[in-house]
């Protein structure tokens, strides 16, 4: 790269992927054996800051001690007419990347746990001052992020400062993170599918949206765009969301179409916020499962590693039995525990006042995430043990369930485990039901026979 | 050395996967100036030992740990999950003087590891691209290949003792790479501890299964006293038996060109 011909090493995309032995380093920076280390980057004003300007506190690359690590911190000031606060995580995402163009300069891990080596043959080369590895980011930034206008970095080797920024860097991760965490969907327009479920559900795939991770817990939707772009044709891959069919089911056109394709044809639709109508596939490794428990018309969520019976007699593997291999089951879906945490969670069949009973260990999880005055309404394996106990349960502690019963009266339970569903009149469009209107099928010892069978999907 | 070579190990439990590794890995450091990736992915985690070298953690281990992390909802929302696996996987990584081990140790605990071993496939990739030689002792039977971790394999030796059930496996082995097209350029058989009296029938046992037979390590005195007393097979006096046929199954799978 002609841009770097000053620079005595080279620098390429040829280089990531590089890593340097602790025999061939020069030294490390940060690392797991540091206590204090952090890269930050930080947007800024255009008059607050003096672009292209070094600033080294403490030793510099050739004055560190060969084959040892040390304190270090990183500061990257930017600044243009279109940089946002909302960018900072972006811009620092892109170090990991940058730092690894360097050839002999090896660079993991994030933030405060950043891990960073040169190798001796690097610094040999000349490659001897920050001052070098300024010049190689700032040119990398100005080239691919069209959007700094001013660039001006400061690094810390000086121990008691690196700890002073330390703590300053921690706060700032914080509140960038609970920005992150109230992300909507509704902010982006790109989601992401994970296929990696299809070896043994080959209909399933999960959609992996800032509100709703995908089921197995381990993708957020950070996740899915960090992967896209390392293997934009792998497993973990964009979905434009497209047009907003419906905010409170959670339907996108985008959606909808890849689902369709993906699934070659199975499922056609996906709404992604309700356990009814069309809801969201299920693999088989999912962390949890909600199942609809009809005797009070409300949910329970059960999660794998949950070893007992639930409140209706049944056990986690039977539960999710029920809904597993990629298909689309009325009342029952996997889920992620983290999608418990999120504002969407089962928002088009009324959220959490529809949320009965879960495990105490999932409630202690996530109970600072769930609406404060519904915590202690919704029952746990150490508060009841059946469904007679759950139902008395509700009523003392005045669940909004509870309401739901009285405004639809309903058979004294018993045999008969069929309640007034309130489905989405789109889940069964029969003639003649208007559409909102909730309906029931009950059938009792039900022999059916039939020459042929219909069902169509609503296209009004 | 300018191309990089990869060799896995496999073969049916017990039949000597770990002692060909080690040795093979002898004459690697004897005749190469390379730094060896040695990669233990047998979740018994023998090789250390047999090696004599120490370890603080596998790759399963920091897997589990990044799956704990994902259910408390520990872990930073904006963090890419393969970014850090991939560091604390590094971390795993012990190097000595002359090659550097990781050990993959069991996948242990429950839920969903296919998002885990899908960047964990990766990060492996880039790391063994970092060498010259990386030679993988896998774990017992077939399973491995299934799951498709031996991909971008040069050389596969199958390991397999005067039994039955040692030339099974190697035929299910041989069964498997075809049917679930695993990039294997060549693949060997290797007897292990054959008398010289039955070293027509493991001949034909190749034959038959259709692979070409790389030698056979035969019954080692001192490869017996080394695993008894836990010394480490790296320092098995080159006049060993054991030892002498490894020189000779490296220059029948074409690793001494190599060099």
């Amino acid at each position: 790269m002609s841009m770097f011909e000053d620079i005595p090493v080279d620098v390429g995309i040829i280089y990531e992927g590089e890593r340097i032995r602790g025999r061939d380093m020069q030294f490390e920076l940060g690392g797991p054996r540091e206590e204090y280390k952090f890269e930050l980057v930080q947007a800024k004003d255009l008059d607050e800051i003096e672009d292209g300007k070094i600033e080294i506190i403490g030793k510099d690359i050739s004055e560190l001690e060969a084959g040892k690590n040390t304190p270090f911190g990183m500061i990257i000031y930017v600044a243009g007419e279109e940089m946002e606060k909302d960018l900072e995580g972006v811009v620092e995402r892109r170090l990991h990347e940058y730092v690894n163009f360097i050839e002999g300069f090896m660079h993991l891990n994030q933030r405060y746990d950043v891990q960073m080596r040169l190798s001796k043959k690097s610094f040999e080369k000349g490659f001897n001052s920050f001052k070098l590895f300024a010049e190689v980011l700032m040119r990398l930034y100005r080239s691919e992020m069209s959007f700094i206008e001013k660039i001006q970095i400061t690094f810390i080797t000086e121990p008691k400062l690196v700890e002073e920024w330390f703590g300053k860097a921690m706060e700032i991760y914080e509140e960038r993170d609970a920005r992150a965490r109230g992300m909507s969907d509704d902010e982006v327009d790109v989601f992401y599918g994970c296929s990696l479920c299809q070896s043994f559900a080959p209909t399933h795939l999960c959609v992996i949206t800032p509100q709703r991770y995908a089921n197995c817990g381990a993708i957020s939707w950070f996740d899915g765009r960090a992967s896209a772009k390392v293997d934009p044709k792998g497993p973990v891959f964009e979905i434009p969301t497209g047009d907003l069919i419906d905010s409170v089911t959670g339907e996108y056109a985008g959606v909808n179409q890849v689902i369709k394709e993906k699934s070659l044809g199975e499922i056609e639709r996906v709404q992604l916020y309700t356990a009814f109508g069309y809801p969201h596939t299920s693999c088989g490794c999912f962390e949890g499962c909600l199942f609809y428990i009809p005797e009070m018309d409300g949910y329970g969520v059960v999660h794998r590693n949950f070893k007992g019976e639930t409140v209706n007699g049944l056990n986690f593997v039977t539960i999710s039995d029920l809904t597993a291999g990629g298909r689309q089951v009325d009342g029952f879906h996997g889920l992620s525990i983290e999608y418990m945490r999120s504002p969407k969670f089962m928002q088009a069949d009324g959220g959490w006042d529809r949320v009965v009973w879960i495990p105490v260990d999932i409630k202690e999880r996530i109970k600072s995430f769930m609406p404060p005055e519904i915590v202690d309404k919704i029952a746990t394996d150490e508060d009841v043990t059946d469904l007679d106990g759950l139902r008395a349960f509700l009523q003392e502690q005045d669940h909004p369930i509870v309401s739901r019963w009285t405004a639809a009266p309903k058979e004294e339970p018993g045999e008969i485990a069929v309640p007034t569903l309130e489905l989405p009149a789109s889940a069964f469009p029969i003639q003649g039901v208007p559409a909102g209107m909730g309906f029931r099928i009950i059938l009792k010892n039900a022999k059916i026979r039939a020459e042929k069978m219909i069902i169509k999907a609503d296209k009004g | 050395m300018s191309r990089k070579i990869v060799i896995s190990v496999s073969g049916k439990g017990g039949t000597g996967k770990t002692t060909l590794t080690s040795l093979l890995l002898k004459w690697i450091i004897k005749n190469t100036d390379e730094v060896a990736l040695v990669v233990d992915a047998d979740p018994a985690t023998n090789l250390p030992d047999v090696l004599g070298v120490e370890l603080d953690r596998t790759v399963g281990q920091v897997s589990k740990d990044m799956k704990d992390q994902i259910e408390r909802g520990d872990l930073s929302p904006t963090t890419p999950k393969q970014d850090l696996l991939e560091a604390w996987v590094f971390q795993t990584l012990m190097e000595s003087d002359r090659f550097d081990l990781l050990a993959m140790g069991r996948s242990e605990g429950e839920g969903c590891y296919c998002y885990v071993n899908n960047v964990l496939t990766r990060i492996l990739d880039t790391l063994t691209k970092n060498y010259s030689i990386s030679l993988l002792d896998m774990e017992a039977g077939i399973e491995h290949l299934s799951r498709r971790t031996d991909r971008d394999v040069d050389v596969m030796l199958v390991v397999t003792d005067p039994s039955k059930m040692g030339f099974e496996t190697s035929k299910r082995i041989k069964e498997l790479i075809e049917e679930v097209h695993i990039g294997v350029k060549k693949t060997y058989l290797v007897g292990n501890r054959f008398p010289p009296q039955l070293l027509d029938v493991l001949e034909k046992a190749a034959d038959d299964i259709g692979f070409e037979l790389a030698g056979n390590i035969p019954e080692d005195a001192n490869v017996q006293s080394f695993n008894m007393t836990g010394k480490p097979l790296l320092d098995i006096p080159d006049d060993s038996p054991s030892y002498r046929a490894i020189a000779e199954i490296a220059k029948k799978i074409g690793l001494e060109n190599l060099v």
